[in-house]
């Protein structure tokens, strides 16, 4: 009877393989920075204390406890960095900013507050809450709650015990669960898979089995390729975001305020992330001919894309150096826009700006492509 | 579309490709040195060469994939380096790499180039059919690609480099690997083209029956270097001595009859060939058989047959550069070989 293996074949494999890794050192590298990325960029975007939330507080009494209540949410912003403190006069304005997308809440001081609590009634202070990101209104919430509880008015604590403020949390969205606060990022990480394959994955792999040899015998010129390629790519990001998009609204249950108007924004965000990533994988893969490449860069470049972008947990945990990352990370600002249009209901003038930096990343990443593509083997 | 008015050379105006003093380096290797030669219209020029001899580079510069070091080249009047944007429509390329599209089936691969040169809708149609026709795979003209044998994909290639109808045709090693059926198709059709005159090729290949069969004329390479060009027949005439003659007995022969033509004053060298046969090197254009008889009767043996075999492409690049054009070389009789170089 022969064994089924022998010691010196196996080894023989292994040995293959393994030199095959050595020769190919910068394929190994990725499989060690991956999960080191991971750690950082994960463990730095999710769970950190919110700052900067841009909030409106609204006074409309003159008295002193709303003296107090302005001075204590001033408090909060100089202490703990957690606001941005705008004023707005008309209630109804700050809602409609917020509404926008321009504040993460409302504090709404209403008149007579001070008279009330000065005779000893309870004073009710509202509340207005952009809920569609739970973790930033519950954050608000919380830190309003505590700091009333510290409240001074001329001096006297107002304890708890004692008749005194209460919050009156108003959610502006109605309920909202974490999976339909998913479905942007969802839908931008859908667009980031297309643009991996068909901008990075394929453009290499075509690369490699001498079809733009082909090509680079033909009139055809670099930017005949580069618009076509893009073209074929985006085309299918548009498609595909659409499926995902229409999707996950149905498993998320998402109720679509805007309508038709609201769905052809959201192509149109779909539209113009996608383009910016697929010209992105265009740049990046302008050069690379190894097929290996790609797959290997795929898991870094997820991480450092989806995860800084708002989609998991608000921008505004982010420590600066992830900032500077979110910034230039086109998804941030798909992500932003498509919550603001599918959880909120907002027009174009609300993520015309998103719209804007997504041109210009698109802008500058076709200008990037075109120049580093080669026409010449 | 293009300020492409007219030819870069007005004086080489019936030549095809017109090749002086062309030169590729890379860093200190010089794949091309100093390349000049013409090929005129019409002409079936073939660039011989073993591996590494600088072959591919010059088509590559030639087809517009690579920029020159130094030198120029124009084809169809054209600076490959200047204009290539005309050139590549003038051109049409097999590179040595197989291009084939496997997702694609055959009709649309031809479909899809045709709209590279903004061929019409019926343009594209009946030259599609044509060629399809011409090269075999009708049959298979809505199957994938990726199907394909790989003589088929060749062919393929081919109709795909003709698609636009260009005016001259570049193949580097077309044949290589391919079985006897498909060579012989892809010889044929680039018989009928050159039949049809309109067509000049451009072919590198290292099979000599190859080159041999189809070319008009033809360089052979080495190191970068034009070793010697001319027409088939021409280069094997200016071999000096090359002939061989082999004769077969009646009875067995040894090394005595070895020994015996050896001597014969025209002969360079001999081996004994089996049991019954010697095979002789000459040094002059005449079979010396009054000797070979004498030596026979000498021995005792008789002549059954004499065949001269005159000499072969393969002599012809083993004589200008000294070394053997495949990497498995059989014959006994030459000169011995120096050890194989890259």
């Amino acid at each position: 009877m022969t064994l089924p293996f022998s010691l010196s074949r196996v080894l023989a494999v292994a040995e293959r393989d393994l030199r095959r890794f050595r020769r190919n050192i910068q394929l190994v590298v990725p499989m060690v920075m991956m999960p080191i990325i991971y750690l950082l960029i994960l463990g730095k975007s999710m769970g950190g204390d919110l700052h900067h939330m841009p909030v409106a507080v609204v006074v409309q009494d003159e008295g002193a406890a709303s003296a107090a209540i302005r001075k204590q949410v001033m408090t909060l912003a100089a202490t703990k960095q957690l606001f941005e403190v705008r004023d707005e006069v008309d209630v109804r304005t700050a809602v409609d900013r917020l509404r926008q997308g321009q504040y993460r809440a409302v504090i709404i001081v209403p008149p007579n507050f001070s008279e009330e609590f000065a005779r000893g009634e309870r004073a009710e202070l509202g509340l207005a809450l952009d809920n569609t990101d739970a973790t930033s209104a519950n954050t608000i919430e919380g830190e309003m709650r505590r700091a009333i509880a510290d409240l001074r008015v001329e001096g006297r604590p107002v304890t708890r015990s004692a008749v005194g403020v209460s919050v009156e949390r108003v959610d502006v969205y109605g309920h909202k669960n974490y999976m339909q606060y998913l479905v942007p990022g969802v839908i931008a990480l859908s667009l980031f898979f297309v643009a991996m394959v068909a901008g990075g994955i394929i453009l290499v792999d075509d690369r490699a089995r001498g079809i733009h040899e082909g090509y680079f015998v033909t009139p055809l010129t670099s930017m005949d390729l580069v618009a076509g390629l893009t073209l074929s790519a985006t085309t299918l990001a548009l498609m595909m975001g659409s499926v995902v998009t229409l999707s996950a609204i149905l498993i998320a249950q998402l109720p679509l305020i805007g309508g038709l108007k609201t769905l052809l924004l959201v192509e149109f965000t779909i539209l113009l992330l996608g383009l910016g990533l697929v010209l992105m994988m265009f740049t990046l893969m302008a050069r690379v001919s190894n097929p290996m490449t790609p797959r290997a860069l795929f898991g870094i470049l997820n991480v450092v894309t989806f995860f800084p972008s708002g989609a998991l947990y608000p921008t505004e945990s982010y420590p600066g150096w992830l900032q500077a990352i979110s910034m230039v990370n086109p998804m941030r600002y798909a992500v932003h826009a498509l919550r603001n249009l599918l959880l909120k209901g907002v027009g174009l003038g609300a993520v015309l700006p998103d719209f804007l930096i997504l041109i210009t990343f698109a802008t500058v990443m076709l200008v990037l492509a075109s120049t580093l593509f080669k026409r010449t083997l | 579309m293009t300020p492409d008015a007219g030819p870069d050379a007005a004086s080489d105006a019936a030549a095809a490709i017109v090749v002086e003093h062309l030169t590729k380096k890379f860093g200190e290797f010089v794949a091309d040195d100093d390349l000049t030669f013409s090929v005129e219209k019409g002409e079936i020029f073939g660039i011989l060469g073993p591996n590494g001899a600088g072959k591919s580079t010059l088509i590559r510069m030639l087809t517009t994939l690579i920029r020159p070091t130094s030198g120029r080249a124009l084809v169809t009047g054209l600076d490959v380096a200047r204009r290539p944007r005309s050139v590549r429509r003038a051109i049409g390329v097999i590179p040595q790499a197989n291009t084939v599209d496997s997702d694609l089936t055959a009709w649309e691969s031809l479909d899809i180039y045709g709209k590279f040169y903004g061929m019409s809708r019926a343009e594209r149609r009946d030259r599609s059919t044509d060629l399809l026709q011409a090269v075999g795979l009708w049959e298979w003209k809505d199957k994938a690609a990726g199907t394909y044998s790989g003589g088929m994909r060749r062919r393929l290639e081919i109709a795909r480099g003709l698609v636009h109808r260009p005016h001259v045709f570049f193949l580097d090693e077309p044949t290589t690997g391919l079985d006897p059926q498909s060579r012989r198709v892809i010889w044929d059709l680039l018989e009928k083209l050159r039949a049809e005159g309109d067509l000049t090729v451009l072919i590198c290949t290292h099979y000599m029956d190859e080159a041999d069969r189809l070319c008009d004329r033809l360089a052979i390479i080495d190191h970068g270097k034009i070793a010697v060009l001319g027409t088939p027949r021409e280069l094997k005439a200016s071999v000096p001595g090359q002939d061989t003659v082999v004769v077969q007995f009646f009875r067995e022969v040894g090394e005595a009859m070895r020994e015996a033509l050896r001597a014969i004053p025209d002969v360079s060298d001999a081996a004994v060939e089996g049991d019954h046969a010697v095979r002789m090197v000459l040094t002059g254009e005449v079979v010396p058989l009054e000797a070979i008889l004498d030596a026979t009767r000498r021995l005792e043996n008789k002549v059954k047959s004499v065949s001269v075999q005159e000499p072969t492409l393969e002599d012809v690049f083993l004589h200008y550069t000294g070394r053997g054009l495949r990497d498995t070389v059989s014959t006994e009789y030459v000169r011995p070989l120096p050890p194989m170089m890259r």
